[in-house]
């Protein structure tokens, strides 16, 4: 997990991002979930040695970055969180292939396919936000139940980020030499604010039901699928199977070398 | 788990199994619509929680909240169920921690062991005898630990049967079991703390005292885990007979043969061994170069290719941008 400083600076860029407008931005939330869904399965079945569709396959999702005006290098700078284990099957690879140079290839495919798979991830939320891909899994009747759960944990956890940040910080003027929270205040901390939390949802229960709550939130504005949003999904079904299914960059690179 | 680290089958069927559960667990839950806004709440305290640092004495080392057990403690193991599915959902999202299809594999490895095996296996027969402050310790760290050992060892099965890995299963399994048996003992201890507090200060808010019209059956949980273990064996087993070949086939295609002989008594001894033991078909890395060799042309046209698609997507956003 992120520190608290970091969280909430990644939840409030990435709730900033999802307002700005570009062609992305403003494709049907359901297209683009398929489409990630779509490519994160093609991209890890890509063999551990095959390193040029791996490379190959990255294109899509670069390309996509540059259109919706998102910075690739900065968000990769988020991703670091799954890292070292991955970082940790590369090592393994290599020190325990038989031979060292397929190590290195299977450790980079692998790296290669982390690392996209959680960046075509992160372009599906920085271009949605969470309420788009909420409305989304209503209409594809997911149980309402984890729909709403989803969003109202996403909602308060604003608030509460904020609160523990407010915790950390009269914690560390009291004691600025501890790393951490002392064994003694473990309970009574994290206790007191468990206690507030839960009343203050007795409260947010309370004023849901004077507004006619009955156990779903309502999603009022609809997304319809437009010209664009089939333009998208023709280019990218055309893109991906040409780079996942067919040799055409080995062609290309062929006639070069 | 991030997504590169799990194959599209292996996800497949842990997604299969997250989902049972997750039924099971609405279905449970569907009447008490009082408990959402507290599920939603709980959710967002332990995504916040779990950012906090908990110095462990004599350690030197700090560890975070077991969010399973907590959740489970106050809304019990279906609510809790679902709201661990929820912040590991947004996590994966927000965070990038995991990945859309590697979500089914870590529901798996953290909420369900966390919710029912450590839960309701665990936790809940402990305190049933008594709930003394050493019991809530006793229990809360006997649950942690073992959920977080059967979580690291799915881990290190889902990573084996995706193939993505050549660290040996013995090595693989050695380097993670010790580790989270470190870290289950320390996020024992801090849920511990929290439990403690809540039962002296708020005991009616903890799922146990409250619990009276809905008694847990052990049988009938331990017929849907049977069951669940089946499909699971089965899924893992259709996997593994439709692609017997998978990688032989990456190394047929590199070196063109899919098997290599190897001299010396070590390895007749192994391949003996091997052979009367073996789930998986023998497996060798060919000796010779050709894989960078057939790579190189593939890389070349992967950076011709990329240059003009990223011209394409750089002059899109130019007029785009004009356009606006």
């Amino acid at each position: 997990m992120p520190s608290i400083d970091n969280a909430e600076i990644l939840v409030k860029g990435i709730e900033k991002q999802t307002q700005n407008k570009s062609i992305v931005h403003g494709l049907n939330t359901t297209v683009k979930l398929i489409f990630t869904v779509v490519f994160v399965c093609l991209l890890v079945s890509v063999q551990k040695y095959d390193i040029s569709k791996s490379i190959a396959m990255c294109i899509p999702i670069i390309m996509l970055y540059i259109v919706s005006d998102i910075p690739i290098l900065k968000t990769l700078k988020k991703i670091w969180i799954v890292l070292p284990f991955c970082i940790f099957m590369c090592l393994g690879n290599i020190v325990f292939a038989t031979n060292i140079k397929y190590g290195l290839l299977s450790s980079f495919v692998l790296l290669l396919k982390v690392i996209f798979s959680v960046l075509s991830t992160n372009l599906l939320i920085m271009t949605s936000g969470m309420e788009k891909i909420c409305g989304v899994l209503s209409k594809m009747h997911f149980p309402n139940i984890f729909v709403t759960q989803i969003l109202l944990t996403y909602r308060y956890i604003f608030v509460l980020l904020s609160e523990v940040h407010t915790l950390k910080d009269a914690y560390s003027l009291r004691a600025p030499k501890d790393r951490g929270l002392n064994i003694k205040v473990w309970g009574t901390l994290v206790g007191q604010l468990l206690l507030r939390s839960i009343d203050r949802a007795n409260e947010l229960y309370n004023s849901m039901q004077l507004r006619g709550f009955s156990g779903a939130v309502t999603y009022s504005k609809k997304e319809t699928i437009g010209i664009i949003d089939l333009i998208f999904t023709l280019i990218m079904a055309f893109m991906l199977y040409i780079l996942r299914f067919t040799n055409i960059t080995s062609i290309i690179g062929g006639r070069i070398v | 788990m991030a997504d590169g680290l799990v194959t599209p089958a292996v996800a497949g069927v842990m997604y299969a199994a997250s989902t049972a559960a997750a039924i099971y667990s609405i279905r449970k839950i569907k009447s008490e619509d009082k408990k959402i806004p507290l599920m939603g709440i709980m959710g967002a305290f332990v995504f916040a929680v779990q950012m906090l640092n908990f110095t462990i004495p004599g350690t030197g080392s700090s560890g975070h909240l077991c969010g399973g057990l907590l959740l489970s403690a106050i809304l019990g193991p279906y609510a809790g169920f679902i709201t661990m599915i929820s912040i590991l959902v947004i996590q994966c999202l927000m965070f990038a921690d995991g990945g859309l299809l590697a979500l089914g594999c870590n529901i798996w490895n953290m909420a369900f062991y966390g919710c029912f095996i450590g839960y309701l296996f665990i936790y809940k027969p402990i305190i049933s005898k008594g709930n003394g402050n050493g019991r809530i310790i006793l229990a809360s760290v006997l649950a942690s630990v073992i959920s977080l050992q059967l979580g690291a060892f799915s881990v290190v099965i889902e990573t084996m049967l995706s193939g993505v890995t050549e660290l040996p299963f013995a090595v693989f399994l050695s380097l993670m079991q010790p580790i989270h048996l470190a870290i289950g003992i320390g996020e024992g201890l801090i849920t511990s703390a929290v439990l403690i507090f809540i039962s002296q200060t708020r005991p009616e808010l903890l799922d146990y005292n409250t619990e009276s019209q809905n008694k847990f059956s052990y049988k009938k949980t331990l017929a849907i885990l049977c069951i669940a273990v089946a499909v699971l064996a089965g899924g893992v087993s259709l996997f593994a007979s439709s692609n017997p070949d998978g990688l032989e086939w990456s190394i047929e295609r590199v070196t063109g043969v899919t098997d290599i002989d190897r001299d010396g008594k070590i390895y007749k001894k192994a391949d003996d061994i091997q052979s009367k033991l073996a789930v998986l078909p023998d497996y060798a890395l060919p000796d010779n170069d050709s894989a960078i060799g057939t790579s190189l042309s593939g890389i070349v046209g992967c950076t011709v290719v990329m240059v003009i698609c990223i011209g394409g997507a750089l002059a899109v956003r130019k007029i785009s941008k004009r356009k606006a």
